[in-house]
């Protein structure tokens, strides 16, 4: 009676002991990479915009690669915990994180020493181009029709009040820029910080501001209800998805924002790697499950290749430190 | 230990924690204009705290004289009763939990999970027969629910 | 019409990924450190080869169910399993260590579908007024809103008032790690990464409340040998009926707050099952027995909680603004198939959703009572076993719970930590409770008062003389001594009918 339990146990044991040893078992090799499971680091809260960019990529990742990738959400110190984590993995291409904006100014903030030269560009997937709201009553009530309307009423009533994010992120950013351009200093608004373009969208609709700057798609529905009125998009050409609304530079501001997203590696990782991984991403973008998708969830697509990539972060991490510098952030 | 002798513990490190975070308060930037700043909120909690911490001190010092006071009886106050087995079955807990967080990561998590059940059962009193049976099925379900079901990333 | 939305939804591809999504919110919801949030994210990608409703239902299930699943752990063992059953550790352990766990979770798992079903009442009824309201509520608001969780923190505070407020400090001290949203300064973090966003609330709370069970149980071998719960008489839905009916005033009130305090963004369901737990100890008869095992205690925050998911679907759909992240989750999701939220959100394809989005919120409330019974069943079970067979089990659990959250040993290490000060605390009769509460309150506090500030200039004024921060103000007051009031009323007419 005694001896079947142990059997049984001993069985299951040593099972369980001998899967668990044979798989870290693989050393990696570049030539046929990838040989085992990789792990997609994600800075942002499961369920936001990134993480569902990051979930649909590795489920397509994984397809095009044969092997599983698997999302993981480090998230906390705006976007600073994760960046940390996939910059400073080991460069064996095992992981990969999905970049965004941030990158460009944790260095600057002082929230993490990581920045566009700790790591690898691969590939960049999105950018979501940055608006400027208002509230339709508002809008009425001072004859604003585009972001020089808006500006010029700041110029003669300033301490208008701003949100869309918190101090010194993407949003607050885009509203700099946007006052630099015009020639507008940046204390003639007030940016009230809020935790995300949600709580800011909040306070407009409830009157307690004057304005918000976030990306388009995050206003979607009030702007499609009509409770929120966009002045302009920061974006190169007017948006599908809203073509009544004005880029700045039809209005005379020649400046362009959005929030970007892409697959970056840790900076020494071997050529061969970035090249599968870059290939595969580019199949992916291309094909029409990605396009369909990202047109269903309303995320603007945008590609660049690695050498692009890299490029384009290393311009927008000193454009983002040169305009922090001139709102008095840092 | 008696009440009064924690009551002067606890007095004494709300009043170092907070001077403490006073001073470390002090490297915050300065606010610009009429704004308040990030040290402003910390620098009134660590106020307060230092006041509650001299009312616990004098709290103290007079149970200490008085020491039939009654007090209102807490549900969750049980016997604890210092003994052997014990404070060695903590030390155990303690040792084996340090290990286990630092090792999971390199040797993987079934192995590792194993072990660590298996100690901490067999030190609780455990025949060896249950503490394998129960180390493997707990470590076979956890990771079935987490890594196969939910498809969660374990160390 | 009512009839067409139940056929809507009473198909083989609703029914099957609905049951499905229920029974995985039993296992989110009894896992700590598990989220429902984080199990959304992962159903939302199966959600794509679903029907729309069959996804609305899955992800709607699991969020409804995991809920209440949360205060299973929290009954037993004192381990929360989600944020929101953070205060069934007060009252329904206490029922567990006097051998009526099934009594306290028999009340759980009727009151919590009572709560969601006046949510949904409300959410159907009123989500436009509601909304309105809500988008009323500016910065000043807001922080009496917090001002009223804070006097909820000294009324469930047990022991001397000197010790309560150091647990208050202590908590607030606690939300104040990490970047101050306002300048973006990094406060407190001693050039550590992993405290930029703070201390996280989920391992604090775990290891608050669980860690100090666990070396009480182990530092007393003789306890080893006995079961970790035992149940001197098994209740059964039966016997705790008549009891919820006496109660039925309680429910309903918890059940409004929940709804209301849900219905605001930044605040949810956690701090509503505070408040309604703190509304309900102001206004009894006997508040020194709330924390002794009570069914008051484990009635209120239960209703309040699963009112207060319903809430959240307010904002959400009246005006687009998800009330918390499983929200906004499934908001995303419901918009792809058609969802219009705002004042469009009756007509067309979207009027189909939103009514299926009802229905399934309801049906899932009564649905939840057979699969509730079912899990309680199952883990009473499990928790027959000696304690020296599962303390280890609760130890991993709270190892991984902290861990699969962020995926950071970091959160592990501050999990253990908390664990340390909940031990020391509960020697020395520092009350926990208020610590928690105010970790969730401080930055709700800190920024309503500074942001505040910097709209007025200064000027302290707004917060009194706003017409609605005056109606807040009031219904506070009225809220924290309806039982006086309603006392003094009685007394009045008793008087009068006398006097006549």
């Amino acid at each position: 009676m005694k001896r079947k339990p142990t059997t049984l146990l001993m069985f299951v044991l040593s099972t369980l002991l001998v899967a668990s040893i044979a798989v870290p078992g693989c050393a990696p090799d570049t030539a046929d990479y990838p040989t085992k499971a990789i792990t997609l680091v994600c800075p942002w809260g499961a369920g936001g915009g990134t993480d569902r960019v990051a979930r649909f990529l590795a489920d397509q990742l994984s397809n095009e690669l044969g092997q599983p990738v698997a999302v993981i959400n480090q998230t906390g110190g705006n976007g600073a915990v994760g960046h940390n984590a996939g910059a400073l993995a080991d460069p064996d291409g095992y992981t990969l994180c999905i970049s965004t904006w941030e990158l460009s100014i944790l260095r600057h903030m002082g929230w993490s020493d990581i920045a566009h030269d700790n790591v690898r560009g691969v590939a960049m997937v999105n950018l979501d181009p940055a608006g400027l709201m208002v509230h339709p009553s508002d809008a009425a009530a001072h004859g604003w029709e585009n972001a020089v309307d808006w500006i010029d009423y700041v110029k003669q009533n300033p301490g208008l009040e701003v949100s869309g994010t918190g101090t010194g992120g993407v949003w607050h950013v885009a509203l700099l820029g946007m006052l630099a351009e015009a020639g507008v200093s940046a204390d003639q608004v007030e940016w009230l910080p809020s935790t995300g373009a949600a709580e800011g969208i909040t306070w407009l609709l409830g009157q307690h501001i004057d304005a918000v700057t976030c990306s388009i798609v995050e206003a979607g529905p009030q702007l499609e209800a009509g409770t929120l009125v966009a002045l302009g998009t920061m974006s190169e050409e007017r948006l599908a998805a809203f073509p009544d609304i004005p880029t700045m530079r039809e209005v005379g501001l020649d400046w362009q924002l959005g929030a970007w997203r892409g697959i970056t590696v840790p900076a020494g990782t071997p050529d061969e790697v970035v090249e599968v991984l870059h290939d595969a991403i580019h199949r992916i973008v291309m094909s029409d499950t990605w396009i369909n998708w990202m047109e269903d969830q309303g995320f603007g697509q945008f590609y660049l290749n690695s050498a692009d990539f890299d490029t384009f972060m290393a311009q927008d991490y000193a454009a983002g430190g040169a305009l922090l510098e001139a709102g008095g952030l840092i | 230990m008696n009440t009064w002798k924690l009551d002067i513990v606890t007095g004494m490190g709300s009043i170092a924690f907070a001077s403490f975070v006073l001073i470390y308060a002090i490297r915050f930037p300065e606010p610009r204009g009429a704004d308040f700043g990030p040290a402003l909120f910390p620098r009134v909690i660590a106020s307060i705290l230092i006041i509650l911490g001299v009312l616990v001190l004098i709290q103290a010092w007079k149970l200490r004289t008085q020491p039939a006071t009654e007090c209102e009886p807490d549900p969750l106050d049980e016997e604890i009763v210092a003994s052997f087995h014990g404070l060695r079955n903590v030390a155990v807990t303690i040792i084996v939990l340090v290990i286990y967080i630092s090792v999971v990561g390199t040797i993987g998590f079934i192995p590792t999970t194993l072990v660590m059940l298996f100690v901490l059962m067999k030190t609780y009193g455990v025949s060896v027969l249950r503490s394998v049976l129960f180390a493997c099925l707990i470590t076979a379900f956890v990771y079935v629910l987490f890594a196969v079901l939910l498809r969660v990333v374990l160390p | 019409m009512i009839v067409d939305v139940l056929a809507s939804v009473m198909r083989i591809e609703v029914l099957a990924p609905w049951i499905l999504g229920m029974l995985l919110g039993v296992f989110v919801g009894a896992m700590p450190g598990m989220t429902a949030t984080m199990a959304t994210a992962i159903l939302v990608p199966i959600t794509y080869y679903l029907s729309p409703m069959g996804g609305l239902a899955m992800i709607l299930g699991t969020a409804c169910v995991s809920i209440f699943a949360g205060d299973i752990p929290a009954t037993y063992l004192r381990v929360p399993g989600t944020p929101s059953s953070g205060v069934a550790v007060l009252d329904g352990y206490q029922m567990t260590r006097q051998g009526k766990a099934s009594m306290a979770l028999s009340f759980d798992l009727i009151c919590s579908p009572l709560g969601g079903l006046v949510g949904f009442i409300l959410l159907i009824g009123g989500a436009t007024a509601l909304a309105a309201i809500a988008l009323r509520f500016s910065f000043y608001e807001f922080l009496w809103v917090a001002v009223f969780g804070l006097a909820t923190c000294v009324i469930i505070s047990r022991g001397t008032m000197v010790k309560g407020g150091i647990a208050v400090a202590i908590g607030l001290f606690v939300s104040t790690v990490g970047v101050d949203i306002v300048t973006g300064y990094p406060r407190f973090t001693f050039g550590n990464v992993n405290l930029l966003s703070g201390v996280g609330f989920i391992p604090a709370m775990i290891g608050l409340f669980g860690i100090p069970v666990v070396l009480r149980t182990i530092m007393t071998p003789k306890r080893m040998e006995l079961p970790s719960v035992e149940e001197k008489k098994r209740f059964s839905i039966g016997d705790v009926l008549p009891r919820v009916v006496k109660h039925r005033a309680l429910i309903l009130r918890s059940s409004l707050i929940g709804t209301f305090i849900g219905s605001l963004p930044g605040a949810g369901a956690d701090i509503a099952a505070w408040v309604a737990y703190g509304v309900a100890k102001r206004n009894s008869k006997t508040p020194e027995k709330f924390g002794t095992g009570i069914e008051e205690g484990v009635i209120a925050p239960t209703s309040a909680n699963n009112a207060g998911v319903a809430g959240a679907w307010i904002p959400a759909l009246a005006l687009g603004i998800p009330g918390d992240s499983i929200t906004a989750i499934i908001l995303g999701a419901a918009m792809i198939y058609g969802l219009r939220p705002g004042p469009l959100m009756f007509e067309g394809a979207s009027g189909e959703l939103v009514r299926g989005i009802f229905a399934i919120g309801i049906m899932t409330q009564i649905m939840l009572i057979p699969i509730g019974f079912l899990a309680i069943r199952a883990f009473s079970k499990i928790f027959r076993l000696p304690n020296s067979v599962i303390m280890p089990m609760i130890l991993l659990f709270c190892i991984l719970g902290s861990y699969a959250l962020n995926f950071n040993m970091f959160d592990v290490g501050l999990m253990f930590a908390f664990g340390l000060l909940g031990f020391y605390m509960e020697r020395n009769k520092i009350p926990l409770p208020p610590l928690v509460l105010a970790i969730i309150l401080g930055p709700l506090i800190e920024r309503n008062l500074r942001l505040g500030l910097m709209q007025t200039g200064g000027s302290l004024l707004p917060f009194f003389t706003r017409p609605i921060s005056v109606i807040v103000i009031v219904a506070i007051i009225l809220f924290l001594s309806w039982g006086r009031i309603y006392q003094l009323i009685c007394r009045l007419r008793g008087v009068n009918t006398t006097q006549e």
